[in-house]
């Protein structure tokens, strides 16, 4: 019953394509049929397995049972962007772009989870000073702690891409 | 490596146009009459110029002003307010009957500036009826078709730097829906989006020591068509052509400009036709609210309430029809995102740090330029910006984002795909907007998938027939842009893959 901000699914789809069209502008058939399958599998099945089942369980398919298999969408078309983008410059700004695109909607994930259950979806913006509920952390804590983690994250998952580059300079 | 002869251009630039015409009339019939934002207010300015009436007779200043039209008019809101912002409601209930008689019907953009009325509403001299409204929304469409052309005939002029992918990208749902509706907002977007593949090219032959006289005058008329076309098309003028110099232009690149006759001719009609437009605005003052748009909102809350609008706005520009009540399927949208995504986060990516700069300047203005110009109006307009009013900047976006990402593939082959997949983006989107539109007129936004046998209300062409003629022209106008081959050998030597 709580929606992300609109920007959080827009990154997403940003981020996504970004890998996906390009993936797929690679010269392999072996490897553009792969990423074309594995994204109608994650297309199809759900409708297929929802209409199989709908007699008993109703449309009840929700998008993390997709999940398992929709999350080597992004792996699998990252790994395939290598070959048709290899120029220096890409290879060590791209994936911080991406990641810093994806930090941010995280966060404002985050936030929104927050504010939701504080003040009500629509409530202040500024909601840490007049909150209705409190978890148990103060919630600026617990954003500030998110961001924190988060950025550590993507800094660590951009190690390589680090290394990569000082060795090439 | 030249990929054809000019003949061979000659005849694609055809065939787009050709496409484009189809595509924007289908738009046209595939829209109730008044279905478009403001068309009865636009509508009736253009009959009341087409009349020799440029401004509202001598009266205390309102936001709502009488010009002298046939009597018919008065009913162009009422028509249009039978579906307005009610999405499930078909347009069974548009009609639009009435006598010729003058006489004083009043509209809101009576003090805008004429020349896109003078010429949309002359079919409405001639024919006040269903017929001369139809007549008029084709003038609209055939100026945008033209324009729309003309735009990709420039980017394959500069079809090595990939311009002609971001073309297609910036080419939304929402600038044909407009096209199909008597409103000067498709002819402003239209134009920018041309000025923006023109100066491109130009600005590119000036860094190369050269300005041909044919490149100049294709930015001249681009340029004046958009100042011509709405009160604040002479601010994207300036920034149009301030962003395209900024990204790749050169103090030789200005002086090889400035040293042709012809471009100080060209650059001075356009800023003497954009004065012109300023003057008008200062003096008639063609935008003021009244006490049912003045917002009584603080500065806190509406900049608050502006950014929240931000996202709306975005899909907007994507495609919103009717009076921004029918939104696109959202396939559409997932598809527009992706292709924008795969051009502006690569162009981040592999850009120079100038291009990087431009774009990523260009992208905060998109976001702040809405804000700041509503926020500062609000005390007389309310929140009343729109997408559409952002497209003729921000179509400059994916345009831009392109001459980075397809130029930098390492394959020229590779680059091809690209642009081929963003094609079935491109054609896939604007085919299930269309479908849209027709199935929320035919029997309300949620009606039934296959409408064609149970609709309630039905354009003057079948609606099958239309959804067949759009998929056959979107996926010529796809297929003429994509296979013009980017002509050039890989443009960077292939570094070491990444992970190894």
């Amino acid at each position: 019953d709580t929606q992300v901000p609109q920007l959080v699914h827009v990154v997403w789809l940003m981020a996504l394509g970004a890998a996906l069209l390009n993936a797929l502008a690679t010269k392999s058939w072996r490897h553009r049929v792969a990423l074309l399958t594995l994204l109608a599998a994650v297309t199809a099945l759900p409708v297929a397995i929802e209409v199989r089942e709908a007699a008993e369980l109703g449309v009840s398919w929700q998008g993390r049972y997709t999940l398992p298999v929709a999350c080597g969408l992004p792996i699998l078309a990252a790994l395939l962007v290598a070959k048709v983008r290899t120029p220096r410059s890409f290879v060590t700004t791209f994936p911080n772009i991406v990641a810093a695109s994806l930090v941010v909607a995280h966060v404002v994930a985050y936030y929104q989870l927050l504010r939701r259950y504080s003040v009500g979806a629509n409530g202040r913006l500024w909601f840490f000073t007049s909150a209705r509920w409190d978890p148990p952390v103060p919630s600026l804590l617990l954003l500030i702690l998110y961001a924190a983690s988060i950025t550590a994250l993507a800094w660590a998952a951009l190690a390589p891409e680090r290394r990569y580059t000082e060795t090439d300079a | 490596m030249r990929d054809g002869s000019f003949a061979r251009r000659s005849r694609r630039s055809w065939l787009r146009f050709g496409a484009l015409f189809v595509l924007c009339h289908l738009w046209v019939v595939g829209t109730p009459l008044f279905a478009g934002p403001d068309e009865p207010a636009h509508a009736i300015k253009a009959a009341s110029v087409a009349r020799g009436q440029f401004l509202p007779p001598d009266v205390p200043r309102a936001r709502d002003e009488p010009v002298t039209v046939p009597a018919i008019f008065a009913n162009a809101q009422p028509a249009a307010d039978c579906t307005k912002f009610k999405p499930e409601a078909d347009a069974s209930c548009v009609s639009f009957v009435g006598s010729r008689e003058p006489t004083e019907v009043r509209t809101y953009v009576s003090r805008y500036q004429p020349a896109v009325y003078a010429l949309a509403g002359l079919p409405l001299r001639v024919r006040a009826s269903t017929v001369g409204v139809y007549a008029a929304r084709s003038v609209i469409a055939t100026i945008t078709a033209l324009c729309l052309a003309c735009a990709l005939a420039d980017a394959e002029r500069l079809r090595k730097t990939g311009l002609h992918a971001g073309a297609l990208v910036a080419l939304t749902p929402m600038t044909l829906f407009l096209s199909g509706t008597i409103n000067p907002s498709a002819i402003e977007i239209a134009a920018a989006l041309w000025l923006w593949a023109a100066l491109l090219k130009l600005v590119r032959s000036c860094r190369d020591g050269v300005a041909p006289r044919g490149e100049i005058d294709r930015c001249g008329i681009a340029a004046a068509v958009l100042v011509l076309s709405r009160p604040l098309s002479p601010l994207w003028l300036a920034l149009i052509a301030a962003v395209a110099a900024a990204s790749i232009g050169t103090v030789d690149a200005l002086r090889t400009l400035v040293a042709q006759r012809r471009a100080r001719i060209v650059a001075g009609v356009v800023t003497a036709l954009a004065i012109g437009q300023g003057i008008w605005t200062v003096i008639y003052d063609p935008v003021i609210g009244d006490a049912t748009t003045r917002s009584s909102m603080n500065l806190a809350e509406t900049l608050r309430a502006s950014i929240g609008r931000l996202s709306g706005e975005a899909r907007q520009m994507i495609g919103v029809f009717g009076w921004l009540d029918t939104p696109a399927p959202t396939m559409t949208y997932v598809a527009w995102w992706v292709m924008i995504g795969a051009l502006v986060l690569v162009a981040l990516g592999c850009g120079t740090r100038r291009e990087q700069a431009v774009l990523g300047s260009t992208l905060a203005l998109v976001v702040v330029l809405p804000v700041v110009l509503e926020t500062s109006q609000a005390h007389e307009l309310g929140l009343a910006w729109q997408g559409r009013y952002t497209l003729p900047l921000a179509v400059g976006i994916p345009m831009l984002a392109s001459t980075v990402t397809v130029r930098a593939f390492d394959q020229i082959d590779d680059a091809t795909r690209f642009t081929r997949l963003v094609a079935v983006g491109f054609v896939l989107g604007h085919f299930l907007a269309y479908y849209q539109l027709l199935r929320r007129y035919s029997v309300g936004a949620s009606g039934p998938l296959l409408f064609f046998r149970v609709s309630r209300w039905d354009p003057p062409v079948p609606s099958v027939l239309l959804l067949v003629g759009y998929a056959v022209a979107v996926t010529v106008l796809a297929w003429s842009v994509v296979t013009i081959t980017p002509a050039r050998e890989p443009s960077r030597p292939r570094d070491r893959p990444v992970g190894t």
